[in-house]
This record gives C-alpha cells, structure tokens and sequence, in this order.
C-alpha cells in the first residue's frame, strides 16, 4: 500500500517548482559571532594537538610549543565560551546547554566538547605558568600533566571539526550537501591556523631554527590538504546543485580570494618556495601565517553566510533534497528485506522478494529519467540485472538460487553507494 | 514536538535544522516558538483550534495510527474515482517520510508534486548526518595529528 503511494507521486511538470519562490526552509540566525568562534575553536583545539605532539615527542628544544599550545588553547577557551553565550538570545539561561547531553545534536556535542577542553586547557595553562614563574613540579605533577595532555589533544580535535558537523547537521541546502567535506575542510584548516598560530607565538621568544621549520612542514602538510579540500567541497556544491549561493552572491568570490587563494594557495607556494630555495635562517615573515589565519576565518565565515543565503533559495533545497531519492531509501529497505530472505526457508520469502523489487522498480523509474536527462553510466543496465536476479527468486521456476540472490544483495549494496 | 518555553535559551539551533522550516526564534521573547497543537486546548479535553474550526474538516487531528489508517481509504476512494494523482505525504514508507524521518506527526494528502506545496521531496533527519560528518573531520585532524608527531620527532637528531 504504502510502496504504491511512492510510486504515484507526480513529478514535477517543470524543472525547478517552487511555492511561488517562497523559501521552504529558514536561515539560521547566526552571523559575525558564530563564525569567529568557529575559527578560535579550531586555532586552539588544533594549538592543543601541536603542543601535545611536540610534548609527547619531550624534547627540550620544543618546549617553546608545548608553552604556546597551552597559552593558546585557553585563550581560545577564554575567548569561545563567551562568544557562544552572546550569541544565545536568551544568554541568562546558557547553563540550560549543560542539563542534557544529546548525540544527534552537534550543538550538544559541541557544548560538552568546549566543556572537556576548556577545563583540561585551563588545568594545563596553570600548570605551565607556574613552571614558567620557575616553580620546577614534582615527578608525580610531571607525570599528571604529561597525561592530561592527551584528552586534552583529543578534545582539541573535536573543537578543530565539530563546528563543521555543526553546520551540516542542519536543513541549510549549501551545509547538507556536503557533511564529509566541510568537516574534513574544517580540520585542514585548524591545523594550518594552529601552526600559524604558534609560529607568530614562536616569533616573540625567538624560537629555534628547527622548530620553526616542524611547524612550516606542518602548515605545509595541513594547508597543502586544505587546498585539496576546498576545490573539492566547491565540486561538490556544484554536483549538488547548491552552488548558487557562492556563485550568485559576493561570497563565492570570498571563498575564492579569502580562503582558497589566500588561506591555502598562497602559504603553500611559500612553503614549497622556502624548502626548494632554503634561504639562510633570517626572521620568518608575519604575512604568510597571518594570511593562513585570515583563510581560515573567511572559510567559516562564508561558508555561514553563503548558507544563510542557500537556505532561502528553494529551488537549491529542493534539488538537493530530490538528489538524496526515495528510492534510495526505499532500496536499503530492499537490502533488509533480501538479508532476511537469505536467512529463511524458500517458501517463506516470497513477500519479501516481492517487496524488494517494488523497491527495484522504484528505483529503475529513477535511474531511466536520469538517463532521459542524459546521465551517463551503466547504473541502469545494472539495476535491471539486479531486478531479473530477484524476480527469478521471486518466482523460482528451476529451484531457488541462494547464489544469485546474495550477489543481488551485493549488487545492489554497491550501486547505492555510489550515490 | 514541543518548544519548553521554561528551558528554551534562544541558541536558535532548531531553526536551521527543521526540514520543512517550521521553528523561528522570537526576537521579542528570544525564545523558539512553533505550533503547539493548542497545548492548552488538548489539556482541555478538546482538539485544537485549526481541526475543530476548519469548514471542510480537511483538517484532522487524532490518533496517528488511526489517521493513517483513515487516510489510505481516502486515497484508494480517490484514486477510484479517477483520481490517479493522489498520494500521502509524510505517511511511514511516503515521500516525505525519508532520510531517516520514519514519519511525520503531520502528514498531508496531496494530488501534485510536493515541491507545489512548498515541501521537499525527499527531506531528511538532519541528526542523519552527524556521525559522517564527525568521522571525516576527526579522521583528518588525526591524519595531520600523527603527521605533525613525526615532523616534530624528525627535526629531534638535529637539535640534539
């Protein structure tokens, strides 16, 4: 009954049908406040993970880092938790935030993530200012700080990348299109800012050559993937048909300028140049990492405002939310329905073998109007494989073949994950 | 769904989330609002306002096993007198019941493309994304974390 109904539904007559171009779903709220946390949560989660690195690595030589990190990673907690709770429209009620702890809200994730590594940072920041004011700690005191430097980089990992989690766990067409990617853009570029972070903090006290150049390889190896990410999130955008927001409005050439060219590209040409050209050691310019943080800024900041804008495109939600297709869903029912009646007697599987190709069906309706539309690809031939392997189950004339079912299964396993 | 006015703080996070842009934050109060059934009605003993006032009884509040139930025999009547194009939005197995949404508490018959009605074909729960996207991020910084380890160790016969 209810798979009928699925198969009924009338297609949109026209390309790209909206309610009198009426948005179908709000913009966040969010501006200015949420995307600087966004990028001082990364700058010191990731300052965090290079401190406990180069703790862990317990060379003398690198202590200037581990100092640093420290310092850093509690300004980024001093500087966070205030900007979230500003942004709050009812900020008397923030510790509300701390009643429950809920996994499929990245907001609730987030808050006890900041909790963990504002008080693990700030633990570390104490412990680290009275060794700088020459009070030496006891072996046992070494040994706890030397322990809490781990959830203390761990967490630093969530506050690099949960914020991008944050932003695609939401209905926003340009945020949703891309969950894997923005996280994944989100963490590079923490790790840039990170290192460019600690190499300006490494200026003032006149850090060693060597460190210098562990942390340039760093900024290297992080904005180098960075780059790599960013082009990728906009082939996504673009695939998605999401990308109107960038490219019809100013932030598209931000996202441009700000975070690709100047946040990535130029570092990495910098990078790439000072280690075929190794000039003698002289003071490392300000620009370049100064140039990463300003990247790393614009990225979130665009990416928020650009979202803001797509979700009030409903011609980008609708087409992003025609791409994720019913039949999709409809199909890891099938895989469910064919793993059962891989399990049962053959007598018995016939209501799910009938169930599994209306699911099949569906799909192949979806995949000819693709190809009608001039995709590309051998999906189609495919998915009508798999459909004569069920029915051939589904009405077992020579005995049934469990062999050809389980390679349906199969089948249809990779061909949905290729969506 | 209910907004608990007594806890809400205003983060706004709902608004961006919501698949069928429904919740809004109130600038006045600073608080999140949506429909609430007629809350006070329903502790009442009575339906809300909307089921109780509309002309047409188009309308209807219940029992959503019940409504279901109600509302694939207006289909199949529909669809019996020629009206081929009838379909339910939001039912379980329905196109807006997607994407991890198994169903929606208010769901619609409609008789033309969702997209007419403002409602995405295929919405879904956004929550669905969370894990994903959470490994692809942790899984980088970790990546670059073990890189940045053995950049720092390497330099370590240098300085010595």
């Amino acid at each position: 009954m209810n798979d009928t109904a699925l198969l009924s539904v009338p297609a949109a007559d026209e390309q790209d049908v909206t309610y009198y171009g009426l948005p179908s779903v709000k913009p966040s709220l969010w501006g200015g406040l949420v995307s600087s946390y966004m990028f001082v949560a990364g700058v010191g989660g990731s300052a965090q993970i290079i401190a406990s690195a180069a703790d862990l690595v317990g060379d003398p030589a690198l202590a200037p880092i581990v100092r640093n990190g420290r310092y850093i990673a509690l300004g980024a907690t001093v500087l966070g938790g205030p900007l979230l709770i500003i942004d709050l429209h009812t900020p008397q009620r923030w510790y509300n935030m701390l009643r429950i702890f809920r996994k499929t809200s990245p907001m609730s994730i987030g808050t006890w993530v900041l909790m963990s590594f504002g008080p693990l940072s700030a633990a570390l920041a104490a412990a680290q200012f009275t060794a700088d004011r020459g009070h030496s700690p006891s072996r046992a005191e070494q040994r706890a700080i030397k322990l809490l430097q781990i959830p203390a980089a761990l967490t630093g990992m969530a506050m690099s990348t949960y914020t991008g989690a944050l932003l695609s766990a939401t209905s926003t067409p340009l945020w949703a299109a891309a969950p894997r990617r923005i996280t994944a853009a989100f963490g590079a570029s923490a790790m840039a800012s990170g290192a460019a972070a600690l190499t300006i903090a490494g200026l003032r006290r006149s850090a060693s050559d060597n460190t210098r150049q562990a942390l340039d390889l760093i900024g290297l190896a992080a904005s180098t993937l960075e780059l790599f990410l960013l082009l990728s999130l906009w082939r996504r955008f673009r695939e998605q048909g999401v990308d109107g927001a960038l490219s019809e409005s100013g932030w598209g050439l931000a996202y441009d300028l700000g975070a690709v060219a100047i946040g990535a590209g130029v570092p990495v040409l910098h990078h790439v140049e000072s280690m075929i050209k190794p000039k003698q050691p002289s003071r490392p310019a300000l620009v370049i990492p100064l140039a990463v943080l300003a990247g790393g800024f614009l990225l979130r900041h665009v990416l928020l405002r650009a979202g803001n804008v797509s979700a009030k495109r409903p011609k980008d939600y609708f087409r992003h939310r025609k791409s994720a297709s019913v039949s999709s869903d409809c199909c890891r029912v099938a895989i469910a329905a064919l793993d059962r009646a891989l399990e049962d007697r053959p007598d018995k599987i016939y209501h799910d073998l009938a169930e599994v190709v209306r699911c099949l069906v569906l799909l192949r309706t979806e995949l000819t109007a693709r190809r009608r539309e001039g995709e590309a690809g051998d999906r189609l031939d495919r998915c009508n494989a798999i459909l004569s392997m069920v029915i051939g189950g589904e009405y077992p004339l020579a005995g049934l073949r469990r062999d050809r079912l389980q390679k349906a299964r199969n089948e249809l396993a990779t061909l949905l994950d290729e969506r | 769904m209910v907004v608990q006015q007594d806890i809400c703080n205003g983060c706004g996070y709902c608004v961006p989330a919501c698949p069928f842009g429904v919740v809004d934050v109130s600038l006045e109060d600073g608080k999140a609002h949506k429909c609430t059934l007629c809350y006070d009605r329903l502790k009442g003993g009575l339906e809300p306002a909307c089921a109780k006032s509309c002309p047409t009884d188009s309308i209807q509040f219940g029992e959503l096993e019940e409504l279901h139930a109600r509302a694939h025999r207006r289909v199949e009547a529909l669809h019996a007198k020629g009206v081929e194009n009838a379909y339910l939005y939001g039912a379980p197995g329905a196109p807006g019941a997607t994407g991890g949404l198994q169903q929606l508490n208010a769901f619609f018959l409609l008789t033309a493309a969702p997209e007419i009605y403002n409602l995405p074909r295929a919405p879904s729960r956004p929550a669905e994304r969370v894990g994903p996207s959470l490994a692809s991020g942790l899984a980088t910084v970790a990546g670059l974390a073990l890189a940045s380890l053995l950049f720092l160790a390497a330099g370590r016969g240098d300085r010595q």
